[in-house]
């Protein structure tokens, strides 16, 4: 047990060095990149050169919010696991972030106040989690064939009412959207609202850590070990949907990561949540702002939205996952 | 006092009749089985005890308390159940999953004590799972995931115990070590067992009350060398039984 407990510090320490260096690297690197006696004038005088101040202007706040959206997914996606007792669940490939998306372009095209946007789109991530959970359900069990179709045939509802609307929009408007709903960064601080709902998850998630374990093993078995099993759904949806919802609105549906990055960890950590939160929490994070860097660099000075680094990672993943798991759950 | 008292309990699924009006009073030590055909709602009736399904009509106490003015956390101290068929969950190990059973026990704040991995490790050699300890559930076969099922049961260490066919694709071996061991305990430490069982003889020779779910609303209990006649078997099986004699034991087999 002791050596499981180093084993374990190690994983976060070995994250958390990753995450910063992470940070660090997608500040340096870039189209226009920043020369290092730059950097140490910076810290020697506080002063440095017009184009880094507007490169670090530029790129601090992106890396940030790539890591809160990298975060925020990782950690939906363990939440829509549990809920949904599927590795495969995520809130890309099952429509979640699709409908948050459409909520929130809806409400925006029709012209509601901005402030109604992030409402909005929790409201159609929940939505989407309840339907899955309504069309999905079967005999008290999940299957995973069911769920992936209702959730793909979901997410592509979403997508022909987000083409829908995308139609009626002004010309000039579509490629911002467009890219927005690959998922895109753009160099925006987080949020404080974001910062606090992921902090808040984490803090929730470790609270109620040991109930998520026990939900894993069925939700008979848990109500006879004592556990409120409707209470922790809600809460778990509220988390998924909220975190979602944190994300989209922030950089579009970022697809891939709430799958990818736990899969990793639970091969790594194993599959208790104590850990498996905040280690996914980290690695999301990192993911998504290397992801981002790459993004930024690969045909640069053009940009490419981070969703589609993301998918090219996700798609091959996923598929993988299928393939060695079938389509149902392992009994 | 009574472990488990059901007073006038009426269960029904799907328009089908399981019990109208059962009472049943299980005391401290006593072992009963629930013998009945296929679809007749044992699994119904055993979920019902455990708190997991509300009856149509009528009361369920444990320990002289009724069972749905109980506390969640508190019913699973008090009661636990073995299903039939445990969901597997994404990945877990054995030793953890063992652990789980000891939720009702656990403070959300302290966590796990040095107690309750003594009694995970204990329950788990028990069930001589020691050596499997650290492999994933997912990855034992059929009678050793069973049996880390049953470790759980233990492990949860409950007074009222509700075993949904537990010698379920066990090796003969542990059949026969599980039910005479595991219950020889527990009737001596005062619990009461209530289990559904397949095999009609191994039900015979190791419980001491029948229920019967004759499967139209009655039923039929009772010390089991009262109940077990090659009558009253007959009917509720639905097929004509013999019985045979060996020692002082007696068989019912199919005539």
């Amino acid at each position: 047990m002791k050596s499981a407990h180093r084993y374990q510090r190690l994983t976060i320490a070995v994250l958390l060095v990753f995450s910063i260096a992470a940070l660090g690297l997608s500040l340096l690197i870039g189209s226009v990149s920043i020369v290092w006696n730059d950097l140490i004038s910076f810290f020697r005088s506080g002063t440095v050169s017009m184009t880094t101040m507007v490169v670090l202007e530029l790129r601090l706040p992106r890396a940030f919010s790539a890591f809160v959206v990298g975060s925020s997914l990782a950690v939906a996606g363990v939440m829509m696991q549990v809920l949904l007792r599927n590795p495969l669940a995520d809130p890309y490939v099952l429509g979640v972030s699709g409908g948050s998306a459409a909520f929130a372009l809806i409400v925006m095209l029709l012209g509601f106040p901005f402030s109604a946007v992030p409402i909005a789109a929790t409201m159609g991530a929940g939505f989407s989690i309840v339907l899955l959970i309504v069309l999905a359900r079967n005999s008290g069990d999940w299957g995973s064939s069911r769920l992936l179709l209702t959730g793909i045939v979901l997410a592509s509802g979403w997508g022909a009412l987000i083409g829908f609307f995308l139609s009626l929009g002004e010309a000039n408007q579509i490629q911002g959207m467009l890219f927005w709903l690959m998922g895109d960064l753009r160099p925006e601080w987080p949020g404080f609202i974001r910062v606090l709902v992921l902090l808040a998850v984490l803090i929730a998630g470790f609270i109620v850590a040991r109930d998520l374990d026990l939900l894993l093993e069925g939700d008979l078995r848990a109500r006879s070990l004592g556990l409120n099993t409707s209470a922790l759904r809600l809460i778990i949806l509220l988390a998924a949907s909220l975190l979602t919802a944190a994300s989209v609105t922030l950089a579009g549906p970022v697809g891939f990561i709430g799958l990818v990055v736990p899969h990793m960890m639970r091969l790594i950590i194993g599959s208790r949540h104590r850990l498996l939160i905040p280690v996914s929490a980290l690695a999301g994070g990192t993911l998504l702002v290397i992801a981002e860097m790459i993004a930024r660099t690969v045909i640069a000075p053009q940009q490419l939205p981070v969703g589609v680094i993301t998918s090219f990672i996700g798609v091959p993943v996923f598929l993988y996952l299928l393939r060695r798991r079938g389509l149902s759950i392992p009994s | 006092m009574m472990r488990l008292e059901v007073q006038c309990l009426s269960l029904r699924i799907g328009g089908q009749n399981i019990c109208d009006d059962l009472t049943l009073n299980v005391k401290p030590g006593e072992v009963w089985s629930v013998l009945g055909r296929n679809g007749v709602g044992k699994t119904t009736l055993l979920h019902t005890l455990a708190g997991l399904r509300d009856p149509v009509g009528g009361q369920i106490k444990l320990d002289g308390v009724a069972l749905n003015s109980l506390g969640i956390k508190t019913r699973g101290q008090k009661v636990s159940i073995l299903f039939q068929q445990a969901q597997a969950p994404i990945s877990t190990r054995a030793y953890d999953f063992v652990m789980s059973a000891r939720h009702p026990w656990i403070s959300r704040w302290a966590g796990p004590t040095r107690d309750d991995q003594d009694i995970v490790v204990e329950s788990l050699s028990q069930m001589g799972l020691e050596e499997l300890m650290h492999r994933d559930v997912g990855s034992l076969s059929g009678g050793e995931r069973r049996r880390v099922e049953l470790a759980a049961t233990l492990a949860q260490n409950a007074q009222t115990i509700l075993l949904d066919e537990p010698v379920n694709h066990l090796d003969l071996h542990y059949q026969i070590n599980l039910l005479q061991g595991a219950l020889k305990k527990w009737r001596a430490e005062g619990r009461a067992v209530v289990m559904v069982m397949h095999d009609l003889n191994l039900a015979i020779r190791f419980s001491d009350h029948l229920l019967c779910l004759c499967g139209d609303g009655s039923t039929l209990q009772g010390e089991t060398s009262a109940v077990a006649t090659t009558e009253n078997l007959s009917t509720l099986l639905r097929y004509p039984l013999q019985e045979l004699t060996l020692g002082d034991r007696s068989f019912f087999i199919p005539a």
